[in-house]
């Protein structure tokens, strides 16, 4: 750790928490400006000082960043989701004719073209979403029918196409308007802003912009004043409203699986023989190992004390040299019994449980990894499978981010509830993970399929990278 | 002695070679993977073959594979089998060719290097090396079985001991009899199973065969 810069010669913001609340910090303070922003603090305790002072006060000040920095990719977003909604109305429009071709019947024939263009039309704003929210957004589909080729036709029966159907019409609609009222409010605060611009070239235009005539340079400073807060405003706003639409598109996109009674019991047996067949190769893998590691390591052991024996009557000043590597021989065994035993089931989730185990492997990674656990949910212990798998999953996961991801950062998010654990793993890395990439993500989903959960994997070229997995706690 | 080593372990083969270099055997060759072991062994012609059972790539039983195949191009190639753990199909598949020449130990016995040595020697005289273990979990499987379950428990004792490979000596020295008896008991044995009066070795080896195919 570098040497702490000496109090007060540091950076502005203990400055300012100094000045705001004279405390031990500023009193201590042996340099020139503290005394010197202490005097300024006396003489001048004017309304409009002790007003700026308080608005720059540490949460304020935090809540400016905040806006800003949630600014440009908000306003990205509400541009690109007015120019799908725009699109969206077109899109309307198109499919109210093709449903009404399918009343004399020729409709049926483009039916399947305009479903699929709506899915690619909804997935494409998934990714949208996806990216705003930080969060993966996916929809259950109906798979495709036992017979059906592959990447058949979405059909209308399927209520995931019927919700993006809703989607549309919301998006389109309400949704433009949105976007709309979010740009208009920006608008308005350029216009105040740019008040002495516009008086300076256009004066007769005066007056009918904003509500105030400027006709004067201290109306038009006042008016930029205005204008700033109104930017404040509206940047606020806009980034509110470009949530709410996000929040809102992601409950009309994504549908529940409700697959039929079969389909789901033919799921099951297929994921409970995958957890069968994955089960039975962990047990080969230990027996495996269990032989031809410790197993062979005892023997090797076993053969260098004969060794010695024999040459405790031939050669003993060899004896000494001989224990020695002996003893290394032990050590090794040792190790190889310990790293597998901690595959087969880590020691540290009997001792400490999940939250805690979680902690120490984002303490280990080599990625600086923030952790973001629900600290009330500590006490409640999933069945021991379940926390295994969870614990699989996020040491599967982050090991794929320090190999692969080129990521600086990572998060990983844990609930625990009666209902089941859910959890999130990001990283700030390249992004493009698939599951053919490697066979890590497909390990991790029949991992979790085994428990009936399920996997979300979202990787856009560039990222981030969001694997989100719910596990239920089968009660 | 020349010696062929079939060993995937770095560990446990490093050491064989020290202690077979060690008593004066040359080591002709060594083997770390099933692929190579069998064409090593028609190449190199060993006296003696110290082979592990399970070899990658598929450690599966490619060394015990690969044995068998060696032994149908050379008829009693004298091989010592060491296995992780005792697996009667590994035995019977050894000895379904022939039995002379052939060892079946546990890892576990080259440890008790005396013993071990004294295997391989006999393994190479063309004399059988059976693990105690394996003699054992036999015996316990065939405790009720016919013609063996005829004999008494002292003539199972012995059976047991020659299967292993001991000699009539050191058979008596260990059940604390004199050698005369061992030569009744054998006697016995021989009438019991049934098997030829011709006073060669070979009768010893087919009690041994009968003993462990019943």
């Amino acid at each position: 750790m570098p040497p702490r810069p000496p109090e007060g010669a540091g950076q502005a913001p203990d400055r300012w928490r100094g000045a705001a609340v004279p405390g031990p910090v500023s009193a201590a303070g042996g340099t020139v400006l503290t005394p010197l922003l202490r005097g300024v603090q006396s003489s001048m305790s004017t309304p409009l000082f002790t007003a700026s002072r308080r608005l720059l006060r540490p949460p304020f000040r935090e809540l400016l960043r905040q806006i800003f920095r949630r600014f440009p990719p908000s306003a990205g977003y509400v541009l690109v989701c007015l120019g799908t909604g725009l699109a969206g109305l077109l899109a309307l429009y198109a499919l109210a004719i093709v449903f009404a071709l399918c009343l004399v019947g020729t409709g049926f024939l483009l039916l399947p073209t305009a479903l699929r263009a709506l899915r690619r039309f909804a997935e494409f704003h998934r990714r949208q979403v996806s990216r705003q929210l930080r969060v993966g957004v996916a929809t259950h589909y109906r798979l495709p029918e036992d017979g059906a080729p592959p990447g058949a036709p979405p059909s209308l029966r399927d209520p995931a196409v019927r919700k993006d159907l809703v989607w549309l019409l919301a998006h389109s609609v309400p949704g433009t308007l949105t976007c709309v009222a979010a740009l208009i409010a920006c608008g308005r605060a350029v216009n105040w802003l740019s008040a002495p611009v516009w008086w300076r070239l256009a004066p007769r235009e005066r007056g009918s912009i904003i509500m105030i005539t400027v006709d004067s340079w201290p109306k038009a400073i006042g008016a930029m004043a205005v204008g700033v807060g109104y930017a404040v405003a509206a940047a606020a706003v806009l980034s509110l409203l470009a949530r709410l639409h996000a929040l809102g598109s992601r409950r009309l996109l994504t549908a529940r699986a409700r697959v039929p009674l079969a389909q789901r019991v033919k799921h099951l047996s297929v994921t409970r023989a995958e957890a069968l067949d994955a089960h039975d190769a962990e047990l080969r893998r230990i027996e495996r190992d269990l032989h031809d590691g410790a197993q062979a390591g005892i023997v090797a052991v076993s053969l260098r004390l004969g060794l010695i024996r024999r040459a405790l009557k031939n050669r003993p000043e060899q004896v000494p040299e001989m224990v020695e590597a002996t003893q290394q021989l032990t050590q090794q065994a040792l190790d190889s019994l310990r790293q597998l035993v901690r595959g087969i089931y880590p020691p540290v989730l009997i001792d400490r449980g999940l939250v805690d185990a979680v902690r120490a492997l984002a303490a280990l990674s080599a990625v600086p990894t923030r952790i973001d656990i629900d600290e009330r949910a500590a006490p409640l212990r999933a069945p021991a499978a379940v926390e295994a798998a969870a614990y699989f999953v996020i040491s599967e996961t982050m090991t794929n981010i320090a190999k692969h991801s080129g990521a600086d950062s990572a998060l990983v998010w844990l609930r625990i509830t009666e209902r089941g654990i859910s959890l999130r793993v990001e990283d700030n890395g390249r992004g493009g993970a698939s599951e053919h990439a490697g066979s890590g993500i497909m390990g991790v989903r029949r991992r979790v399929a085994a428990f009936d959960g399920s996997t979300e994997l979202t990787s856009p070229p560039g990222g981030p990278t969001v694997l989100r997995v719910e596990i239920p706690c089968g009660s | 002695m020349r010696i062929l080593i079939a060993e995937d372990n770095a560990l446990l083969r490093e050491g064989l070679v020290l202690l077979l270099a060690g008593e004066g055997h040359e080591i002709c060759a060594t083997v770390d993977n099933g692929d190579d072991l069998l064409p090593a062994l028609l190449e190199h012609r060993p006296d003696a073959a110290v082979v592990d059972v399970r070899l990658p790539p598929t450690f599966r039983d490619e060394g015990l594979r690969a044995v068998v195949a060696a032994r149908r191009e050379i008829p009693d190639l004298p091989v010592l089998v060491l296995s992780q753990y005792v697996e009667r199909a590994y035995a019977a598949e050894l000895l379904a060719q022939s039995a002379s020449g052939v060892g079946y130990l546990l890892k576990d016995r080259v440890g008790r290097t005396e013993e071990f040595l004294e295997a391989l020697e006999r393994v190479a005289a063309g004399g059988t090396a059976m693990d105690p273990e394996v003699i054992s979990q036999l015996m316990i499987r065939k405790a009720g079985d016919d013609p063996l379950g005829s004999l008494t428990q002292r003539e199972r004792e012995v059976l047991a001991l020659m299967a292993e490979g001991q000699s009539n000596s050191v058979i008596a020295e260990s059940l604390f009899i004199v050698e005369s008896s061992v030569n009744k008991h054998i006697g016995n044995i021989f009438t019991k199973l049934e098997l030829p009066a011709p006073a060669n070795g070979h009768r010893r080896v087919l009690a041994v065969l009968a003993y462990l195919r019943a």
